[in-house]
């Protein structure tokens, strides 16, 4: 029956585009009944697909069209008008045209009578009533091969995900169709061009001035390749309105079925992004979508009863941020219950009580796609945010992104999904550790720091047995690249905190957190061609690729939460409460960040950080007894220790442990340290103290952590009565506290 | 089978089916990989492709060999299904034969099992048995 097999795939790919432009056509004329504009265009597309079926002899498609057009030309001549009915009438003929038209050989087995008659009904009679509704046919025609009769929206993404359209803006004849394939391979090509003209610079860096007319013509070449290469690149990027342009469908459909009012907002349609992103996001953010609408948007009683408007919102943005693209995906619905779903948490033993109470409300949001969560016996009372959504995650982390969310009891939910604008070309510093070569891809890098012995403002510390770098108000945990990857042997941590030499630092981050990362050497930035990691390594999470650098060598590609799982790096306070902040701003704030800690006893003591000038790790052989004072050598020093708990009022008993800490503070005279039994944490807490249960010289008053009592020192105070004999009135340290306005 | 390539391995004789090879390769430049497998020697570059090399002696006896300075490795071809070459280190080639029938022995029983799985046949030459490897397997 066919004719012309080499042309049918050609007619396939255009009339899929033509059924796609209809429809947002139609979604956009259901918003403005008399833009006649919009009604030429429909006519014009309808009748290209009519015009090119007829050619090949496809009968059910052109009497299809054939009746859309006829409906079309009344409209524009205005005999009829159209209405709600008659869109959706539209829309679901154009459905039907869609699945005919992807699948021309068995188009003249579907039955379109029912399509035909609804649509001559609008304009032999020009009313409604007689119509019976469309939605009561089945719209589904019983021989196409389609995986489920499921809702329309289904079918309708098939389509569009296989024949993705240019931009709207780009004319047809401005444009030809190139195979993917041949473009893959242009890419490649380029990258491997690219690769080349860094080596033909480094090797002749050292010649550029001695050749005479060298450095125009290396100069010359360097550009056009860095043009090619952007433009190659171009050719894959496509506008996330290919995606973002079947949602109104969805939405319209969706709020029929649910009965819910939901206008959806879009913006940023024209950010590009690698085609292969393109097309993996599709699912993901129709997943989202439907949850927003299905569980996000309440009905529309329900929201008049919460005091906010009868219609929902749903909106999508997107926008580019460095070499990322963000999308947001938010409605202004009922929100996530944390509470019930620290519950729900709890009662799957997901989490247990305590790290639930570490957590921040942010993480425990992230539970819901956390996979173990996702079940459908959530759905009801979670607002059913949970279902699937471990797969959206994975899929979206595949593709190197990341997703978070954010939630508002009664306010309503936003994802924010961050991913990388393409996957094949990155920007990457060449570091070295223990004589290899390593690239850090550029996202990963938030800054370097170089750490000179002595240093005061960013001095590498000890804090509970891990270093951490004090750095701009803030703790940053700290992994040396060669001992994560076993390339050193050294297990202390001393050399570090005692060294001479310049300390190179890259301080990375993934998603809100941030650690450092001790390199020997940092080298060069270069664009490096990502290669997937061989087989045989696959296992080691170090790794996230393998590169070729323009010397010819190769190097592996560094994975910052990889090194940071394997470093066993722990993130014990997130950003906010690891800042140290000043104390005019902390008691601005009502927070204080407090380093908590347990003498001998079982009491939790608290000190402010910012207080605290450094913690050390001791041996109790390490202490001496000078008459009944004790002291620990320290820098050279002798530095006089004090129990704490021989002046407060707190339990005391024998130390059985064989690692003992020591805390230096700050602002003191005379060098003293608290000798302390374990560090629990560093966390901010309100810095209104009661004052009133506890009182004691010594103790500022006490606030409470996990559920269990915390006992803040008054460090002033405590130092006097332990040392009267250095800390009197009006001594130094009583003077510098008092300006702080502490003490 | 019909050819074999012959090569040392710590003083061992051992061959490999020559239709498997895509080419031998001396003083090869390599990276290696920190944390990898005791058995993989590391990755090296053959004209922009990402060659895995491995120690096939030390998958054999259990033990990391000694690699000198700009070894010579033998790289495979690539099976389709994964767009990855493999390749192995040797202390140097020795021959392509043609196999005769007569040649073939079969397996010594005492070969530990370990051992065993990875040897396809025992073939004796003029004055020394090659233990023809079953590359595959080998390198997983």
């Amino acid at each position: 029956m066919l004719k012309n097999e080499e042309f049918i795939q050609d007619f396939i790919d255009e009339a899929g585009s033509h059924v796609e432009q209809i429809e947002s056509y139609l979604l956009e004329l259901a918003s403005n009944l008399n833009d006649q504009e919009l009604v030429n265009q429909l006519f014009r597309s309808v009748h290209s697909i009519k015009g090119t079926a007829g050619f090949f002899g496809l009968d059910n498609i052109v009497r299809l069209s054939h009746s859309m057009e006829s409906l079309f030309g009344a409209v524009r001549s205005e005999e009829v008008h159209l209405d709600d009915l008659s869109i959706d009438a539209l829309l679901e003929a154009n459905d039907c045209l869609g699945t005919m038209v992807k699948d021309p050989s068995n188009s003249q087995n579907i039955d379109i009578s029912d399509y035909i008659h609804t649509l001559d009904a609008f304009f032999t009679e020009g009313s409604i009533e007689a119509m019976p509704q469309p939605a009561e046919h089945n719209p589904e025609p019983a021989i196409i091969d389609q995986d489920s009769p499921a809702p329309h929206q289904d079918d309708n993404r098939d389509h569009k995900v296989n024949h993705p359209t240019n931009a709207p803006a780009v004319s047809l004849e401005d444009s030809i169709r190139v195979s993917i394939g041949l473009l893959n391979d242009l890419m490649n090509l380029t990258s491997e061009l690219v690769l080349g003209r860094n080596q033909l610079l480094r090797g002749l860096e050292s010649h550029r001035k001695q050749v005479e007319g060298l450095e125009p013509i290396l100069q010359n070449i360097d550009s056009i390749t860095t043009q090619l290469q952007e433009r190659v690149m171009q050719t894959r990027m496509q506008p996330l309105g290919n995606v973002f342009n079947k949602f109104p469908r969805i939405i319209r459909d969706l709020s029929r079925q649910l009965g819910k009012e939901i206008r959806l907002e879009m913006e940023g349609t024209q950010v590009e992004l690698d085609k292969s992103i393109i097309e993996a996001l599709a699912d993901p953010l129709t997943h989202l979508i439907r949850n927003a609408a299905d569980h996000g948007i309440e009905k529309p009683r329900d929201r008049e009863n919460a005091g906010k408007s009868r219609e929902g919102t749903i909106k999508l943005s997107a926008f580019q941020e460095g070499g990322y693209v963000s999308i947001l995906v938010a409605d202004d619905g009922a929100g996530i219950d944390v509470e019930l779903l620290k519950s729900r948490i709890l009662q799957k033993g997901l989490k247990t009580q305590e790290e639930l109470s570490l957590m921040e409300e942010k993480e425990i949001l992230g539970q819901i796609m956390q996979p173990g969560f996702s079940t459908a016996s959530s759905v009801t009372d979670l607002s059913g945010r949970g279902v699937g959504m471990d797969v959206v995650r994975t899929n979206i982390e595949k593709m190197g992104g990341s997703i978070e969310i954010d939630s508002q009891a009664g306010g309503g939910t936003t994802f924010k999904l961050n991913l990388p604008m393409t996957l094949a070309i990155i920007s990457s510093l060449i570091v070295e550790s223990g004589g290899h070569n390593f690239a850090l891809p550029q996202v990963n890098l938030q800054e370097m720091i170089r750490v000179k012995a002595g240093d005061r403002d960013r001095s590498i510390e000890l804090l509970n047995g891990y270093p951490v770098l004090r750095f701009r108000n803030r703790l940053l945990p700290i992994l040396s690249l060669s001992r994560v990857l076993g390339l050193s042997q050294d297990s202390s941590w001393e050399s570090l905190v005692n060294h001479r030499e310049v300390i190179r630092i890259l301080v990375l981050k993934i998603g809100e957190r941030r650690f450092g990362l001790i390199v020997d050497a940092i080298r060069d930035d270069e664009e490096i061609l990502v290669k997937p990691l061989p087989r045989h390594l696959k296992d080691l999470r170090c790794y996230s690729g393998v590169t070729i650098l323009g010397d010819g060598k190769i190097a592996m590609i560094l994975d910052a939460e990889g090194l940071a799982a394997q470093g066993e790096l722990k993130f014990p306070e997130t950003d906010k409460d690891s800042e140290i902040r000043q104390d005019t701003k902390m008691a601005a704030a009502g927070e204080k960040t407090m380093l908590l800690f347990s003498c001998s006893g079982t009491e939790t003591l608290g000190l402010e950080l910012s207080l605290v000038s450094r913690v050390e790790e001791i041996r109790p052989d390490d202490i001496e007894l000078v008459g009944d004072k004790e002291y620990i050598e320290f820098r050279g020093r002798n530095l006089r220790l004090i129990r704490p708990e021989e002046y407060l009022p707190i339990s005391r008993r024998e130390y059985e442990r064989q690692k003992l800490y020591v805390i230096v503070p700050k602002l003191t005279g005379q060098p003293m340290g608290l000798l302390i039994g374990r560090i629990h944490d560093t966390v901010a807490l309100p810095s209104d103290f009661n004052e009133q249960d506890i009182k004691a010289h010594g103790i500022m008053g006490t606030t409470f952590w996990n559920r269990k009592i915390v006992l803040a020192l008054n460090l002033g105070e405590l130092l006097q009565k332990a040392a009267p004999e250095e800390y009197g009135e009006g001594s130094l340290m009583e003077a510098k506290a008092g300006k702080e306005g502490r003490y | 089978m019909d050819r074999i390539l012959t090569f040392y391995l710590e003083g061992e004789l051992f061959g490999v089916d020559i239709g498997l090879v895509k080419e031998i390769n001396r003083k090869i430049n390599y990276i290696e990989v920190p944390g990898a497998p005791k058995h993989i020697v590391g990755l090296y570059n053959m004209r922009g492709q990402v060659v895995t090399i491995f120690d096939v002696a030390c998958i054999l006896h259990d033990r990391k060999s000694h690699i000198p300075e700009g070894p010579t490795c033998i790289v495979l071809k690539n099976n389709d299904s994964a767009n990855e070459y493999l390749g192995f280190v040797v202390d140097r080639p020795g021959d392509v034969l043609d196999v005769n029938d007569q040649w073939r022995q079969p397996l010594p029983e005492n070969l530990e099992n370990e051992y065993g799985q990875y040897i396809k046949e025992v073939v004796r030459l003029e004055d020394e048995l090659a233990a023809v490897l079953d590359i595959h397997r080998i390198l997983g």
